[in-house]
C-alpha cells in the first residue's frame, strides 16, 4: 500500500470518527439531566439553538432533534451538543405550534446510554428581536468592567451597547425601553461624567435629573406608553453586609420618592403624595398610561430596623394630557398583612396581568433567597404564585416582551449567586409554561461566566448608540 | 567560537544572571504580587477570547508567562530570557545595518530599561512580547534576500503583526489609557541603536576600541541606574512580602522579617499582627514591634487589590468568612485593567465552601481546574463538595466553620470592637478574636473597654499567666504605675520602648 492511499484512509477514517453511531444502547427510562434544563420547555420559533450538555461523565453525546414528520437533526460531541443553526432554524419554522422531540444518548467506557425522549413545545407566539442586559459581578461596592450589552435572540450575537470604560470611572445601569422599543431607551451613567442618557428617536441627550426639589438623581425607571413621559423613583440607598453564612448583602433606601419626568418640557413632575416621608419605589405605568403603579412603604428607623420594611403594591391616577396625578393612593396588594414585600411591579402591555416580585421585607430582592414572582389578573384579581417559574432560589426582576405572551426574568437558581435570564411563556388564558435558560453557543458559559445578567429587557430591534459623540456629550459634562 | 563571541556571550549571560539574580531573589514579592493580579485559564475559550482583538496574542503570551510568576525563580527566568531575546535580536538587526562589532552593550540598553521598568508591578510584559515579535519579523525580514520575496513577505507579516501586537498597548501597563516615559525611551531606544551602530565612526585601534567599550559601559551602568533609583520601590516589596507570607501562611517567616526590620506601613503591621496571633503571641508580644493604631490591626476597607486582600486574611483567620468573602470580590474587582484574580477566586472557592454554599463554589473550582498551578489544589478541594464530614473534619475549614458566627449580624467598620466581641462570645474557643478584641481596645487607647471586656471575658479564659501587653494595660487601669506624656520620649524608649506604655504615651495620638 503506498503512502498516498493510507493518507487518504486515515484522513477518511478520520471523518467517519467524528460522527459515530448509537450502536446497542442501553435504554434509560428516564429523561437526561442536561444543563441547561431545556426539557419539556415552551420556546419561540425564533430562538437560537438551545445547546446543551449533561450533567454525567461521558466521553461522547449524541443528539437526534426529530418533528413528526420524519425531520431530523443528528448532531454528535464530545463535551456538549451544539446544534447546526440552519437545521434548527428551518425545523422550528416548520414546525411553528407544534413540538419536537430530542433523544439524547450518551457513551461511557465504550457503552451507549440512551434515554427517554423530551419534547420541545413551539409556540405560535413570536417573540422580540432580542435581549439587553447588564453584564455585572456580583460584587459589593467595588464594581470592575461591566457594561450593557443587546443579544440577538435568534443566534448568540452579543454586541457592547455602553460599557463603564466609555467614561472611566464609571457605573452603568438601569436601562429601559418604552415597551421594548428599541428606539426609547433611558440609561444611566454614574460617577464623575455621570447623567442620563435620554435616546428618542435617533436623538440622543444626557440629563441632570437631580433637580433641586428631590432628593437625589432618577433611579428605577419606567416610560409612559405614549413616550411622553418617564417616571423615575429617586432613592438614597445604603448597603449593609451579613456576617451570617446564608445572607450576603442588603441593600436598603433610608428615604426615596417617585417622580415624572417630562421628555418635551425637561421637567419634572411631583405631587406630595409621592414626596412623603414613607418609601415610595419601583414606578411603572398601565398600558392606557393613566395609572402609575409603585412600590411603597411605611417609614421606618434606618438602618436598624431594616426588616421591618414592607411595600405594598399601590397606584395612582395620572392624566397624561396635562401630566397631572391623582388625589388617593389606592393599594392593589396588602402584602405586609403578610409580612411580605412587593418590588418590580411590571403590567403586560396588554392590561391583563402585573407581575410582580414577592419577598420577606425590603426591595432589594435580588438578594432575597425567598423572593419569587407572582402573577396579578387585573381583570379578575385574582394573585398568584408562579409555581411554574419560581424556585427555591432568587427569582427578582422581570419584563414582559412586547406581544405581553412572554417574560423574561432573573433567577439565581444554578448557583444561588450569578444571576441568569430565564424566559418562559404565558398564552390567552394564563397558562404559563416551564421557562427555559438563555441559551448560549457553549453550554458551559454559564459555570464559567463570572458575571451577573442584570435588568433583562425585551427590545423589538438592534438599539443605536453613537459611542464617540456620546462619550463628548458625557466628557463635557453639558447636561441638559 | 571567535574571542569577540565568547565575549558577547558572557556579557549576555553576565545580564542574565543579574536580571534573574535580582527578581528571583531581591524583588521577588513583586513577581508573586502580578502572578495573584491575572486568572489565566488554559483553555481554549479563554485564549480565543484573548486573542480576538489586535494584539491579543501579546497579552496572551504576557499572562501565559506571568503565571509562572507564582515561583519567583521559573519567572525571574522567563524575565531573564525575554530581555535577553529583546537584545540578541536588537543585535542581530544591528550587525545586518552596521556591519560592525564594536558597539554590542548599546544593544543591552532596551532590556536593561525594560527590566528596570518591570520593577514597578503595573509594568506587564506585553510591550516586551510585542516587541519580540516585531523584531524577530525585522531579522526574518533581513535574512529574505530576494525584493519579491521581500514584497510578499511585508504583505503578509504587517497584517500579521497587526493582529499580534497591533492593540497591545492597551495592555502594557496596569492601569489602561497610561503611557509611561521609560516605556516611551524603550521604544526609542530600540529604533536609534541599530541606527546608531550603523553612524558610529569604527576605529581599529586598540584604544580607541577600550574608550568606545568604556563609554558603552558608562551609559548602560548610568541608564541601569536612573532606572533602578526611578522605577524601584522597596516599600512595595517589603509589603508585598508580608502578604506574600500572610497569604502562604508562613507566620514564622512574617515575625523573621519584622525581626530584622520592623515594619512601619499599616498594611505589614496588620500582618506582623497576624502572624503573631497565629503562634499566640499576640498579646505578649505585639508592642515589641512598632504599632500605628487599629489601622495595623484590621485596616479599614479600601478599594485597592492588596489592601483588600490583606485584610481579608484577617478576617478569614477570625472567622468572619462572610467579611473575608467580601473583601476577597471587593479586591477582584479593584484590579485595574479589569483582569480578575486567581487568588481571589481561590479566596472565594474556599469561604464558599466553609459556607456550604456548594454550587458557587464548584463554579470557581471550575474555573481553577483550567490554569496550570491551581488545578491541583481545585481537585482535592472539589472532593470537599457537598461532604460536611469532609470540610468539618479539615483544620482550617473545620475551625473557620465552628468560628463563623451562627447568628446573623451586619458587619460594621465603625465598630470593630463589638464585631469581635459577637465573634468571640459566639465560640470562646477562638482565642485569636479575644486577643483581636482586647488588641483593638489597646491600639484604641480605650483602656475603659479593655478593662470592661478584660474584666467580662478572663472567666472564659484560663490563662496561666496573664499575657505581657494585658499585664501593662492592667497596671496603667488599676494606677499602679503612673506615667505622663511630658516625659522626655528618647529616654523612655529606653527603658520602655518595648511596652505598650510607650505606645500609651507616644504613639496613635
Amino acid at each position: 500500500m503506498n503512502c498516498k492511499l493510507l493518507i487518504i484512509l486515515f484522513v477518511f477514517g478520520l471523518f467517519f470518527s467524528c460522527t459515530e453511531k448509537v450502536n446497542n444502547p442501553v435504554k434509560v427510562d428516564t429523561v437526561p439531566d442536561i444543563f441547561p434544563d431545556y426539557t419539556d420547555v415552551t420556546i419561540p420559533a425564533t430562538i437560537a439553538p438551545l445547546n446543551f450538555t449533561v450533567n454525567e461523565e461521558f466521553e461522547k453525546i449524541n443528539a437526534v432533534i426529530e418533528d413528526f414528520k420524519g425531520n431530523k437533526i443528528k448532531v454528535q460531541g464530545r463535551k456538549n451538543i451544539q446544534i447546526p443553526i440552519e437545521k434548527w432554524r428551518n425545523m422550528l419554522k416548520e414546525n411553528t405550534g407544534g413540538e419536537i422531540t430530542v433523544t439524547v444518548a450518551v457513551k461511557h467506557e465504550n457503552q451507549w446510554k440512551q434515554y427517554r425522549s423530551f419534547l420541545l413545545y413551539i409556540s405560535e407566539y413570536p417573540m422580540d428581536e432580542g435581549l439587553v442586559y447588564r453584564l455585572i459581578a456580583p460584587g459589593y461596592e467595588t464594581y470592575s468592567k461591566m457594561g450593557i450589552y443587546q443579544r440577538s435572540l435568534s443566534d448568540f450575537k452579543q454586541t457592547t451597547l455602553l460599557e463603564n470604560t466609555l467614561v472611566s470611572p464609571s457605573c452603568v445601569n438601569c436601562h429601559s425601553f418604552k415597551q421594548t422599543s428599541a428606539n426609547n431607551m433611558s440609561l444611566h451613567v454614574r460617577g464623575e461624567y455621570g447623567g442620563t442618557i435620554l435616546q428618542t428617536n435617533g436623538q440622543t441627550d444626557v440629563l441632570n435629573l437631580k433637580r433641586d426639589s428631590l432628593i437625589g438623581p432618577g433611579v428605577y425607571p419606567y416610560w409612559h406608553p405614549q413616550g411622553k413621559y418617564i417616571a423615575y423613583s429617586v432613592n438614597t440607598t445604603q448597603q449593609m453586609f451579613h456576617s451570617a453564612a446564608d445572607e450576603r448583602i442588603e441593600v436598603v433606601d433610608l428615604e426615596s420618592d417617585i417622580m415624572v419626568y417630562d421628555i418635551e418640557s425637561n421637567k419634572v413632575l411631583i405631587t406630595p403624595l409621592l414626596k412623603t416621608a414613607n418609601f415610595e419605589t419601583f414606578p411603572s405605568f398601565s398600558p392606557d398610561g393613566k395609572t402609575l403603579y409603585f412600590s411603597c412603604s411605611t417609614q421606618q428607623e434606618l438602618p436598624g430596623d431594616y426588616k421591618e420594611i414592607r411595600y405594598n403594591l399601590c397606584k395612582i391616577d395620572f392624566d397624561p394630557a396635562t401630566g397631572s396625578f391623582g388625589t388617593k393612593i389606592d393599594t392593589l396588594v396588602w402584602a405586609d398583612k403578610d409580612r411580605k414585600s412587593v418590588s418590580f411591579a411590571r403590567p403586560s402591555y396588554d392590561g391583563k396581568y402585573m407581575m410582580y416580585t414577592l419577598s420577606g421585607y425590603g426591595n432589594f430582592s435580588i438578594w432575597h433567597k425567598e423572593a419569587d414572582l407572582w402573577l396579578l389578573d387585573l381583570q379578575t384579581g385574582e394573585n398568584r404564585l408562579l409555581t411554574e417559574v419560581n424556585s427555591p432560589d432568587t427569582e427578582s426582576y422581570h419584563s414582559w416582551s412586547s406581544n405581553s405572551r412572554w417574560f423574561v426574568f432573573s433567577s439565581r437558581r444554578i448557583d444561588g449567586l450569578y444571576t441568569r435570564p430565564y424566559i418562559a411563556s404565558i398564552d390567552e388564558n394564563g397558562k404559563v409554561s416551564k421557562p427555559f435558560l438563555l441559551p448560549q453557543k457553549d453550554p458551559d458559559y454559564y459555570l464559567m461566566s463570572l458575571y451577573s445578567f442584570n435588568i433583562p429587557e425585551f427590545v423589538n430591534g438592534s438599539v443605536q448608540l453613537d459611542l464617540p459623540k456620546l462619550k463628548k456629550q458625557l466628557v463635557s459634562k453639558e447636561r441638559k | 567560537m571567535t574571542k569577540t563571541a565568547r565575549l558577547h556571550l558572557f556579557i549576555t549571560l553576565l545580564f542574565g544572571i543579574i536580571v534573574w539574580l535580582f527578581f528571583a531573589v531581591f524583588y521577588r514579592h513583586h513577581l508573586h504580587y502580578q502572578e495573584e493580579m491575572q486568572l489565566f485559564l488554559t483553555s481554549g475559550a479563554y485564549f480565543l477570547e484573548t486573542i480576538a482583538s489586535p494584539g491579543g496574542l501579546s497579552s496572551y503570551f504576557s499572562r501565559l508567562f506571568t503565571q509562572f510568576f507564582v515561583d519567583s525563580f521559573a519567572g525571574a527566568l522567563i524575565i531573564a530570557l525575554l530581555l535577553i531575546a529583546l537584545q540578541q535580536l536588537i543585535w542581530r538587526i544591528s550587525v545586518v545595518f552596521s556591519k560592525k562589532s564594536h558597539c554590542y552593550l548599546l544593544s543591552f540598553i532596551p532590556s536593561t530599561l525594560y527590566a528596570c521598568a518591570l520593577m514597578d508591578e503595573n509594568f506587564l510584559l506585553t510591550a516586551l512580547i510585542s516587541l519580540i515579535f516585531i523584531l524577530l519579523a525585522i531579522v526574518l525580514f533581513q535574512r529574505i534576500k530576494s525584493f519579491k520575496a521581500r514584497l510578499v513577505y511585508v504583505l503578509l507579516v504587517i497584517p500579521l503583526l497587526y493582529w499580534i501586537a497591533g492593540g497591545a498597548y492597551r495592555d502594557f501597563y496596569r492601569y489602561p489609557g497610561i503611557f509611561p516615559v521609560i516605556l516611551l525611551i524603550i521604544f526609542l531606544s530600540v529604533l536609534i541603536i541599530p541606527v546608531l551602530c550603523r553612524y558610529l565612526p569604527e576605529n581599529d585601534k586598540r584604544k580607541s576600541r577600550v574608550i568606545s567599550g568604556c563609554v558603552q559601559w558608562i551609559v548602560l551602568i548610568l541608564l541601569a541606574v536612573w532606572g533602578f533609583k526611578t522605577q524601584a520601590n522597596w516599600e512595595k516589596e517589603e509589603i508585598m512580602a508580608y502578604d506574600y507570607f500572610s497569604r502562604s501562611q508562613k507566620w514564622n517567616s512574617i515575625i523573621r522579617l519584622a525581626d530584622k526590620k520592623a515594619p512601619t506601613a499599616p498594611l505589614s503591621v496588620a500582618s506582623l499582627n497576624l502572624a503573631l496571633a497565629n503562634q499566640n503571641q499576640l498579646s505578649n508580644f505585639m508592642f515589641e514591634y512598632f504599632q500605628n493604631g487599629p489601622e495595623g490591626l484590621l485596616p479599614t476597607f479600601q478599594k485597592e487589590f492588596i489592601a483588600d486582600m490583606m485584610a481579608g486574611e484577617i478576617y478569614y483567620h477570625l472567622g468572619l468568612v462572610n467579611t473575608a468573602q467580601r473583601l476577597a470580590f471587593e479586591g477582584m474587582e479593584a484590579i485595574p485593567g479589569y483582569q480578575k484574580s486567581v487568588r481571589s477566586i481561590q479566596r472565594l472557592a474556599e469561604t464558599n465552601l466553609i459556607n456550604g454554599h456548594y454550587e458557587v463554589a464548584n463554579k470557581y473550582l471550575t474555573i481553577l481546574k483550567q490554569t496550570l498551578f491551581y488545578k491541583k489544589w481545585a481537585e482535592e478541594t472539589a472532593t470537599y463538595l457537598y461532604n460536611e464530614k469532609k470540610i468539618n473534619a479539615h483544620p482550617e475549614w473545620g475551625k473557620l466553620r465552628r468560628f463563623r458566627p451562627r447568628k446573623d449580624f451586619l458587619f460594621s467598620e465603625q465598630e470593630k470592637d463589638q464585631v469581635l466581641g459577637i465573634l468571640y462570645q459566639n465560640n470562646t474557643n477562638n482565642r485569636m478574636a479575644y486577643d483581636y478584641l482586647l488588641a483593638y481596645t489597646l491600639l484604641e487607647k480605650d483602656l475603659s473597654h479593655f478593662y470592661e471586656y478584660y474584666r467580662l471575658l478572663e472567666n472564659k479564659k484560663k490563662e496561666e499567666m496573664v499575657p505581657k501587653s494585658y499585664q501593662e494595660a492592667l497596671a496603667v487601669v488599676l494606677g499602679q504605675v503612673n506615667f505622663n506624656s511630658r516625659q522626655n520620649e528618647e529616654a523612655f524608649y529606653k527603658q520602655y520602648g518595648k511596652t505598650y506604655w510607650y505606645y500609651l504615651l507616644f504613639k496613635y495620638k
